[in-house]
């Protein structure tokens, strides 16, 4: 697994959302915290996987809560 | 009620003779003009045979007949069909065939295309043109030798209950649909138009000279000569390039342009505005096609003497306008989309839920209207009249948040509405919310099916240039306003909106078709 930069997933995540970086950190929800929900959640992880060209099965979109998680997932992928 | 025949009568009343009715390019047509006209025109009509209760249908490029020869046909209580002439002939003569019409008139450029192809769809109806022919066809230039006494020809005014119009409604399904349009329903929605002139002019519409820049087409022609009832000098060309308009918008003093959106967004594209001095021009009056934001602060912008935007609304089951508006656009433009029935016309409207309640201020659901303006029915269409037309209420299929006893909040048709999860999304306030960012050119809002989910809301946006919004801006200030199950999933930046021909809207099918295989491409991202 090849590990992407922390803060630069968080400007690419912030991007999609419409907040600013320093808004987000790793235990950020992101239902509770960000209002997204699960159209949105699998909207962003399109975005992600756009953005760093990877390929993630569906299964794992669905478990996300929070920006640790988004982050782990992605760079599993990567 | 009042007839359309009543209308015009009352208009020759009140108008001076010297008063200028129509200018066309430069030729002018007074009030006096007018009558000698519209009865020259009757006689012609007489001696090529129309009779009360027949169809004429026409179609021409814009010359200064068309409205004149409306007139003339109403007056004698016959039935127009009119039709764009940007239609291709083919469907020209199938429509002509199908609405039956006995008589078709048109110009002598336009002959041709017409004969060969009602030649092809096997019709027989008479063919006639307004101005000279090569082909020895009846030709209304031609000097008349028969004695025509008009006066035995012109029905009365009262005769409410004639049909004067046949046009074709696609409504909420999107299928083509005839209905027969009568006289008190045009009458009333003269009445609708006349509050439309007076919202901006107040009771000077006489002083008003408006350039018009619509194909004329059937909603259009009833449009055109509600403001010129109203008294407003109506002026309008067959060249509707740019340069020429704004020309002609100049020599002619215009206080007031009536173009649908995509045509102001084509002046401002072209780079001639600014050429031109346009100093009396105060008023832009659209219909057709929803206005954004963005577009009206761009008009401000480089229109230097607007002080108003107006707006009429309607369907051709409600013979065009029966909602007006208009705004101050040197204020906040919070009220852009707002529209009201004038008292002017005998209309009235609820807003329904889902379970045909009637919704309280400040709640959303669908239109249904009553009145004068609103047709019968659908023509031979017993099964669909049936589903719209109930108890004398119309349902329209216009999405709608009631605002006050009058007024509503317009938010699109309901087969636009983009299924998201469950929740129903106006296209519309996704638009004009991101319309709103400096910036932004303009956008394209659409929904994408999505295996999972119903839905997608996908916005297709357009900076303008030298701008760079960034994708961070727009989804903040879409969250600032709008519900988080109206935000867009995906935003993609694009460099022009793909555009209908005839008026220019927006081309939701082809975005949608951008959109459904970028989704193909990044559902490849996110494995099943």
């Amino acid at each position: 697994m090849n590990t992407l930069n922390l803060e630069s997933f968080k400007v690419e995540v912030s991007n999609y959302i419409g907040v600013e970086p320093e808004e987000l950190n790793e235990t950020t929800h992101l239902y509770d915290d960000l209002g997204i929900d699960s159209l949105g959640i699998f909207s962003l992880g399109m975005y992600l996987t756009n953005t760093y060209e990877v390929k993630v099965p569906l299964s794992e979109v669905a478990g996300i809560q929070n920006i640790k998680d988004l982050y782990e997932l992605i760079c599993k992928f990567y | 009620m009042i007839s359309f025949n009543a209308q015009y009568n009352l208009y020759c009343k009140r108008n001076d003779d010297t008063h200028v009715a129509i200018r066309f390019n430069e030729a002018e047509l007074t009030v006096g003009g007018l009558k000698k006209h519209v009865r020259h025109l009757i006689r012609n009509l007489v001696d090529l045979g129309v009779k009360k209760g027949m169809r004429v249908g026409y179609t021409m490029v814009n010359n200064i007949d068309i409205i004149p020869l409306f007139i003339a046909i109403s007056q004698i209580g016959a039935c127009a069909v009119p039709l764009t002439s940007i239609l291709p002939n083919y469907t020209k003569a199938t429509l002509f065939k199908e609405r039956g019409v006995q008589f078709v008139i048109t110009t002598g450029k336009e002959l041709e295309g017409i004969v060969e192809c009602m030649k092809r769809v096997e019709a027989n109806y008479t063919i006639a043109t307004i101005d000279e022919n090569d082909i020895g066809t009846y030709s209304f230039s031609l000097p008349l030798y028969k004695k025509i006494n008009v006066d035995d020809y012109i029905v009365d005014e009262n005769e409410i209950d004639l049909t004067l119009m046949v046009g074709s409604s696609s409504g909420t399904t999107g299928v083509a649909k005839m209905v027969y349009m009568l006289q008190g329903n045009i009458g009333e929605e003269i009445n609708a138009v006349r509050a439309l002139s007076e919202v901006t002019e107040g009771k000077n519409s006489k002083d008003a000279r408006n350039l018009v820049a619509f194909p004329i087409s059937t909603s259009v022609v009833l449009v055109m000569i509600g403001l010129m009832f109203a008294g407003e000098t109506l002026m309008y060309s067959e060249d509707l390039s740019p340069a020429h308009f704004l020309d002609l918008a100049d020599k002619l003093k215009a206080t007031k342009i009536t173009a649908p959106p995509a045509y102001f967004e084509l002046l401002l594209q072209s780079g001639q505005i600014p050429k031109h001095d346009l100093q009396l021009l105060e008023t832009v009056s659209m219909g057709m096609d929803f206005c954004s934001v963005g577009l009206i602060k761009r008009l401000r912008e480089n229109m230097k003497a607007l002080k108003y935007f107006s707006n009429g609304y309607g369907l051709v089951e409600t013979c065009n306008v029966y909602m007006v508006n208009a705004i101050d656009v040197r204020e906040n433009l919070d009220k852009l989309h707002y529209l009201y029935l004038p008292k002017e016309a005998n209309n009235v409207i609820e807003v329904r839920n889902d379970e045909g309640q009637v919704v309280g201020i400040g709640e959303v659901g669908e239109i249904y209207i009553k009145g004068n303006n609103v047709v019968q029915g659908y023509a031979n269409n017993v099964e669909e009249s049936e589903i719209y037309f109930q108890d004398g209420w119309f349902k329209t299929g216009d999405i709608a948040r009631r605002e006050d006893e009058r007024g509503i909040t317009l938010f699109g048709r309901r087969k636009n509405f983009i299924k998201r999860g469950g929740k129903s999304v106006s296209p519309i306030m996704v638009e004009n919310c991101i319309n709103k960012i400096k910036g932004i050119a303009g956008c394209g809002v659409v929904g994408i099916p999505h295996p999972l989910y119903g839905e997608m809301i996908w916005a297709f946006i357009v900076r303008d240039q030298g701008e760079k919004v960034s994708l961070r801006e727009i989804k903040k200030h879409c969250k600032e306003i709008l519900p988080y199950y109206m935000l867009p999933d995906q935003v993609e930046f694009i460099e022009e909106i793909p555009k209908n021909k005839g008026v220019g809207k927006v081309d939701y099918i082809a975005l949608r078709e951008i959109g459904k295989n970028k989704l193909e491409e990044l559902l490849g991202g996110v494995q099943e």
